[in-house]
């Protein structure tokens, strides 16, 4: 059998992923807290905010591309010929995780870029689309990461 | 309608256009290549009882879905006579796109615990 795409470096690219990921909550934490001030009337920490939800965007598109570098060598030694048959249950979150991660994916940069184009203090309107985006994409990421590190204390290498 | 409106409008366009995409590739079964990461060549079809993968395809289809419709819609929205977008529209456009995310995210979960046993 060939190699798998970039196999050799799979412990690195999981550590990197697992890395990126502890900013990616790290900043979506800290840009929930300020979303949850405009919730009730506060507009003190705009900026702050706005510096968190481009954090939390550029954080989710490199713990994304790491994650997707890591999925061919995973697929293959992991996912394919372990969970599939041996635990279906575990293959079932980690076919969420993924979809999901799409989702999210869509919904990160949909928040940012939303996010440069408008000021919560003034156009509280868009705050009906902006809040529950970003509860959305809380859940999404908190489903992501806790069904990433399940899995992989379940099975995190071939070796 | 101004930029910021136009942005709106846009987002909400490829949020929902994106995430809609994204799970009809489920629903109507479009065909998407597939990675074979043990061959490590792309295939348009799925061998059974080798593992491929299609979700690489599925997001570029996704968010290509998503970026056309957001920027037509942004565009044409640029086209109008200049007036805002008045805060019943910014409401009804925001439920609307809520809906569509938490229900495609429904979707998801639903049909993969359903299909693996977790439910």
């Amino acid at each position: 059998m060939k190699p798998v795409f970039l196999e050799s470096f799979y412990p690195v690219l999981l550590l990197a992923h697992l890395g990126v990921t502890f900013f990616l909550v790290g900043a979506m934490v800290h840009n929930f807290w300020c979303v949850i001030r405009y919730v009730n009337g506060r507009f003190d920490r705009c900026d702050s905010e706005k510096r968190y939800a481009k954090w939390l965007f550029l954080a989710y598109l490199a713990a994304y591309g790491i994650g997707a570098l890591v999925y061919p060598a995973y697929k293959v030694y992991i996912g394919y010929p372990g969970f599939r048959i041996e635990t279906p249950w575990a293959k079932g979150l980690f076919e969420v995780k993924e979809h999901w991660a799409v989702i999210g994916l869509l919904m990160a940069g949909g928040y940012y870029y939303l996010r440069r184009n408008f000021e919560p203090e003034k156009e509280r309107a868009k705050l009906a689309l902006y809040v529950p985006l970003c509860f959305l994409l809380n859940a999404t990421v908190w489903y992501v990461v806790i069904a990433g590190c399940r899995l992989t204390m379940l099975k995190g290498s071939w070796s | 309608m101004k930029r910021g409106d136009r942005a709106f409008l846009g987002v909400a366009a490829f949020l929902a256009a994106g995430a809609l995409a994204y799970c009809s590739v489920m629903w109507f079964g479009i065909a998407v290549p597939r990675y074979y990461p043990s061959a490590g060549m792309w295939k348009w079809t799925m061998d059974p009882g080798v593992p491929s993968q299609g979700w690489f395809a599925a997001q570029a289809f996704a968010l290509a879905v998503g970026a056309l419709a957001g920027g037509v819609v942004a565009w044409a929205s640029g086209r109008g006579d200049g007036g805002a977008l008045g805060a019943g529209r910014v409401r009804a456009v925001s439920v609307a796109t809520v809906l569509v995310l938490a229900g495609c995210l429904g979707y998801l979960m639903w049909h993969e615990f359903v299909k693996w046993g977790v439910f």
